[in-house]
């Protein structure tokens, strides 16, 4: 594949889904430096992984998978301060944009932020509407599993949601 | 708050944009990493492999030239055994590479994979390298009879060097290898 291809695929990518690489950065990285070294990391993976795109699955789902499984092994590294100067004479990668969000929803990441990994993944795909199916393929493990552990999340996020509502924590 | 309630507020997120992304800057960064990351690996272990076999060459021209015994072309052997046990991790690690399904199991089961290769290498390095070159530079300090300073200095060396890859395999390698099995762990209970 040509570099000039290979690039027009990764362009169009991250127009059409930078949304969903905003949750994963959201929900496993919490600082501008983090965020930013993250998303790197994702980026530099979804390049890679654009030759071996067969169309055997939607991008959404091949994209969901390759930041999942970054987001998850950066998390279990220990990260070095960057220094500003060597990174494009300090050119940031990605800036958060000052708009007013849904205090619903800070708080539902908020409680994502509280899970562990892998409760994290599973809680992103179940809120953006995945299947079992489609978990279990990304995940590599059984529907029944995908089943139980999302029937645990779900009750404890609409128990602690109760709790929010009524004492706004 | 109701779960299909939690999905709304969800979905609503990704009709706005939270951030704003420097194209210009990714793409340049994307082109560095991916020198980078097979860089960072074919330097450790090629890298190794050329420093090992230089040290046996070195041995090997000594151990001529001094013609002094076996015990020399005996480090020569261990310093290429160490060679040919490291082309063996590499050739394991390149095989395992289309081994692992894309699965974010699989994909766990091949960063453990990888960091067991590492703690191996960094374990070959203190057992099979420091080792050998330790016992060749005894028995040339001893057939040199070198004095207590210098035994004092080499012992010194011998136990720092010891100290420090212990050091990093129990700090960084192993936490993170038991961290990757507790996710693995995690993901199949």
């Amino acid at each position: 594949m040509k570099e000039s291809e290979q690039q027009k695929i990764f362009k169009s990518w991250l127009d059409q889904h930078r949304g969903l690489l905003f949750k994963v950065l959201r929900a496993y990285a919490f600082t501008q430096e983090d965020r930013e070294d993250l998303f790197q990391e994702i980026s530099a993976q979804v390049w890679r992984s654009i030759p071996n795109f067969r169309q055997e699955s939607a991008v959404t789902t091949w994209l969901y998978r390759i930041a999942l499984n970054i987001a998850i092994s950066w998390s279990t590294k220990e990260h070095k301060k960057v220094e500003p100067q060597s990174i494009d004479g300090m050119e940031h990668l990605i800036s958060e944009k000052d708009t007013p969000t849904d205090e619903r929803l800070t708080w539902l990441y908020a409680e994502i932020k509280k899970m562990n990994e892998v409760d994290k993944s599973l809680t992103l795909l179940l809120l953006d509407g995945f299947s079992y199916k489609e978990m279990s393929d990304m995940l590599g493990i059984k529907e029944s599993n995908v089943g139980v552990k999302i029937h645990r999340i779900k009750k404890e996020l609409i128990k602690k949601s109760e709790k929010y509502e009524y004492d706004g924590v | 708050m109701e779960f299909e309630e939690m999905q709304k507020v969800w979905d609503k997120q990704s009709n706005e944009m939270l951030f704003v992304i420097n194209e210009n800057a990714l793409h340049k960064r994307v082109k560095a990493k991916k020198k980078q990351a097979n860089r960072i690996v074919n330097v450790t272990e090629i890298g190794l492999m050329i420093i090992n076999t230089a040290t046996a060459g070195i041995l090997l021209a000594d151990a001529i030239i001094d013609n002094e015994g076996p015990y020399d072309y005996a480090g020569v052997g261990i310093m290429l055994l160490t060679v040919v046990y490291l082309l063996f991790i590499r050739k394991k690690r390149k095989n395992q590479e289309d081994k692992f399904d894309r699965s974010i199991l699989g994909e766990l089961e091949h960063a453990i994979s990888n960091t067991q290769s590492t703690i191996q290498i960094g374990k070959t390095m203190i057992y099979w390298y420091l080792l050998p070159i330790g016992i060749y530079i005894i028995i040339n300090m001893i057939h040199n009879e070198a004095s207590l300073s210098k035994w004092l200095l080499v012992a010194g060396a011998f136990i720092l060097g010891n100290f420090l890859g212990n050091w990093e395999i129990r700090n960084c390698h192993i936490p993170r290898k038991r961290h990757l099995e507790r996710l693995r762990e995690k993901l199949m209970e």
